[in-house]
């Protein structure tokens, strides 16, 4: 019986590679723009829809010490139109934004006097700021941009910030493609941030929000901060709110002059167009945008871990366990291997975790496996993520968890669990190619971090040539105590 | 759905069409991407979306299939809708439908553990899971195409030959303490939930929920027969789409049914709820909160309502997003911590929801309250723009 599975795993590889992979290939048309603007172009004629998916590669890992926020805050107000979409007046409006400006000028100078300042004073200022920015929001109509991609048949909108990336999607009829090439270039090249008070308002409540809305947030962030000593990664994607409290425009306008540059960016577009149309568009609609140098990469890493870290969180929302290893980043050679570690462990009813601890043992409600936490770009964490079973502890689950990953450092894998793990890497590949949506994120996606969208299969290739000695030796060079950080969230007697 | 997108997308072309022609009538050069605005755009006709060569046929047995050849992706996916859901559940059993439903999953088949099945699905990484919604339980299943036999077999077992094994109840009774035990987490969910219970009444299905003791009484014997109460071939409907030959699929599912002859007296709709309670307000005291969530609402339509897709449009109109009236009517008011939403829930069988829920600090109540009210006056008096 086992046998006959194995080879079913086995043929699918096959068939995946051999068959639709390279069929898929030819519908994919790259170009880059002068200025350095790429495009991805996968046709897809089936309905008339397009989908649309821009990264751009900055994420809360780029936030500098003091701005934390900054990458998402940009993020938040990226829809919020341009010089002539969303305001009222633009001169006028263009004033208003400017005096708010000069108001936090006034108030910042005052408060850095530190001990010395005048709170009379600082009371003016402030109240000065705020009627300032009230007046600039009477000015302008942040929902414009928005709503005018709506009443087009927009659908989808969405906007993400990671550590890694900024996501900016949606889906258009295929008629109305040119009115995304407006759009998009138009946010690019003549941005307005407004709202950006308002939204930066917005961030800052989100953290009072009541678990269990928060909570796993709230935990997760205190379990990075635990986890990395330096790396930006030990950063929330929202900041830290007094950070986020004193962000300001200018900063932002910085922070997108040096990252929304066309280099920095990559453009996906599947569904019911023509390439050679989406050429002549880019270059009407995105030529304009000057060249602009690389931005630097994060320097900054975490030296060795010196032992194990450990973290309690008291928190209103349920109990949880984080447990994480440092790992190298995603242009590691075994970036594959930890990603068969993770199916290996977290997917399915088989999924290694789910067995041992939801099954069998039932400490666990739910465990997760993130390969690569919170990002990829530079070293991070094997992560794991247990929410204990009603009247289980952390500490049933750690123990558990340390049985499978002994089982992972000092027995091969069983030929059919690795062919298993192999067959779910791949159908889940095929499974996203089937919408035009996620067609476009994983195209964008894999161009973003690899800079070519091909590694998308490249990597099943490098995956079917990984072996049971490979996993042995990764896990046992990833789960050293040593390097281990771990986090509980115990919920707080009421 | 659908059909709200459809009505409301003619709206936006009508309102084009009907726009004084000013930029039409110019013979300018296109504009420069620099200068060019949205307005100056023009669009070609929108081609219809094709109509999916859906074949649709009733077996000997009752059950109707339904089958959608598409080749692009080697993939078979497909499911059984049963007309068996949680308002079918005995007044005393609340629950019974959602664990019958999880039971089928994880209780095995006739000759295989749920272990087993599980193996042999992660192996091929084929996917089969059972949801139970209101008023139907759907078995999901997503194959490669070379494991669409192998899955379909599974499929067809789980249906007509589940085990229900008597070990595997309790886990999934206690899944469901669980949730129960998790239900007053989220504050917001309160509000919309107990909405829902003073709408249709506690005493109706659409009104109830499992409790505790609902869930205690429910025996294996229990599970047995409301399964064998609702999963026979007449009350089932399968639809498969995928890479495969329609006329070969419908022979396949013809022969893998064959054997399936159960007959049972058709399934009747649950008593429609009573008409809404009085007005009232209810509220549920919550120490330590620094938002307040509030959710308000009555009876709704249903689909084959005559006026549906019009109301699904006015709902739209009012509480549909941040362009909404509600949404500008508060900001207008300078209320800028509040959330607010309108959703009016067309039900299938029975009256849906109309529904506002908002969120907001809780200074801001009273005056969203009066907004709302402003608006609902106006929806119901004056002009429709």
């Amino acid at each position: 019986m086992k046998a006959s599975y194995v080879a079913a795993g086995l043929g699918l590889a096959y068939i995946l590679y051999a068959q639709n992979v390279p069929d898929f290939e030819k519908r994919v048309t790259e170009f880059t723009l002068s200025n350095g603007l790429h495009f991805i172009v996968a046709e897809r004629h089936d309905w008339p829809v397009v989908s649309f998916h821009t990264v751009v590669k900055v994420g809360s890992v780029d936030d500098t010490p003091g701005e934390t926020g900054l990458a998402y805050l940009v993020e938040r107000v990226a829809f919020k139109g341009t010089e002539t979409v969303g305001t009222k007046d633009w001169p006028s409006e263009k004033k208003a934004l400017e005096t708010v400006e000069e108001a936090y000028d006034r108030l910042e100078a005052e408060r850095n006097k530190g001990p010395r300042a005048e709170e009379g004073r600082l009371l003016m200022l402030q109240m000065q700021v705020k009627m300032a920015i009230e007046h600039a929001q009477s000015t302008g109509d942040p929902q414009e941009y928005s709503r005018i991609l709506q009443e087009n048949g927009a659908s989808g909108l969405t906007a993400a910030t990671s550590a890694d990336n900024t996501d900016y999607h949606y889906s258009l009829p295929a008629n109305r493609v040119e009115l995304w090439f407006l759009m998009e270039s138009q946010r690019l090249l003549h941005p307005v941030f407004r709202g950006f008070y308002r939204e930066r308002q917005t961030v800052l409540d989100e953290y009072e929000v009541q678990p269990p809305g928060n909570a796993q947030r709230q935990f997760l962030a205190n379990f990075a901060a635990a986890a990395y000593a330096a790396e930006p990664y030990r950063n929330p994607t929202v900041g830290w709110p007094s950070d986020v409290a004193a962000l300001r425009i200018p900063a932002a306008k910085r922070f997108f002059d040096k990252y929304y540059t066309p280099g920095n960016m990559v453009m996906a577009i599947v569904g019911d167009v023509q390439a050679a149309e989406v050429r002549r568009l880019a270059e009407r609609y995105f030529g304009p945008l000057p060249a602009r140098p690389a931005p630097p990469p994060v320097h900054t890493v975490d030296p060795p871990q010196p032992g194990p870290k450990s973290a309690l969180v008291v928190s209103k929302g349920p109990g949880l366990l984080a447990v994480g290893f440092k790992r190298p980043d995603q242009y590691d050679r075994d970036d594959i291997i930890f990603d068969v570690l993770q199916i290996l462990l977290a997917n399915g009813r088989s999924g290694l975790l789910y067995k041992h601890l939801v099954q069998d043992r039932r400490v666990a409600a739910a465990a997760q496996v993130v390969s690569s936490f919170p990002g990829g770009r530079y070293p991070t964490l094997f992560t794991f993520l247990l929410t204990p079973a009603l009247g289980r502890t952390a500490d049933d689950n750690e123990r558990a968890l340390d049985e499978v990953l002994a089982r992972l450092m000092t027995q091969l894998l069983a030929p059919e669990e690795l062919a298993r793990a192999k067959a779910q890497a791949r159908a889940g590949v095929l499974r996203r190619l089937a919408d035009n949506a996620e067609l476009a994120r994983i195209l964008a996606d894999s161009y973003a971090a690899y800079g070519d969208w091909h590694k998308l299969y490249g990597s099943l290739n490098d995956l079917n040539a990984v072996t049971a000695a490979d996993v042995q030796r990764v896990a046992v060079r990833c789960f050293d105590p040593k390097s281990r950080t771990k986090a509980v969230a115990v919920r707080e007697i009421q | 759905m659908r059909l709200v997108w459809f009505f409301a997308a003619a709206m936006v072309l009508g309102a084009q069409t009907a726009a004084p022609p000013r930029s039409a009538a110019r013979p300018v050069p296109r504009p420069s991407a620099e200068s060019s605005s949205y307005k100056d755009l023009k669009y070609p006709p929108l081609q219809p979306p094709p109509t999916p060569n859906i074949q649709c046929s009733t077996l000997a047995n009752g059950l109707k299939v339904c089958l959608w050849e598409d080749h692009e992706l080697p993939l078979v996916d497909g499911l059984a809708l049963v007309r068996a859901g949680d308002i079918f559940d005995p007044a005393d059993k609340i629950g019974l439908a959602g664990i019958a439903g999880l039971l089928m999953r994880t209780g095995g088949i006739e000759g295989r553990t749920a272990e087993q099945i599980d193996d042999l699905l992660d192996n091929t990484a084929s996917r089969l899971d059972v949801r139970v919604s209101e008023g139907h339980t759907a078995v999901v299943f997503s194959a490669l195409k070379e494991n669409a036999d192998q899955v379909l077999g599974i499929f067809k077992a789980m249906l007509t030959a589940p085990a229900f094994r008597q070990d595997k109840i309790e886990p999934v009774k206690s899944q469901l303490r669980n949730i129960i035990a998790r239900r007053n987490d989220d504050s917001r969910a309160i509000a919309r939930r107990e909405l829902g219970t003073l709408i249709y009444g506690p005493e109706n299905p659409y009104g109830w929920r499992p409790e505790y003791a609902t869930i205690d009484r429910i025996q294996r014997d229990d599970i047995q027969a409301f399964w064998q109460r609702y999963f026979f071939p007449a009350n089932m409907l399968v639809a498969v789409r995928g890479d495969f030959d329609a006329a070969a699929m419908k022979l396949k599912i013809e022969a893998l049914f064959a054997d399936w002859t159960v007959k049972q007296e058709p399934v009747k709709d649950v008593p429609q709820p009573s008409a809404s309670p009085a007005v009232g307000v209810h509220l549920a005291m919550r120490s330590g909160m620094n938002r307040t969530f509030f959710a308000m609402g009555e009876q709704g339509g249903q689909l084959k309502d005559p006026d549906y897709a019009a109301v699904a449009i006015a709902n739209a109109v009012v509480g549909g997003g941040p362009r909404s009236r509600l949404f500008q009517q508060i900001r207008a008011k300078g209320i800028d911590d509040a959330e607010i939403t309108a959703g009016w829930d067309a039900g299938l069988d029975h009256p849906g929801l109309l529904e506002i829920t908002a969120d907001m600090k809780p200074r801001s109540v009273i005056p969203v309250v009066l907004a709302i009210r402003e608006e609902m006056e106006r929806v119901r008096s004056s002009e429709r723009s």
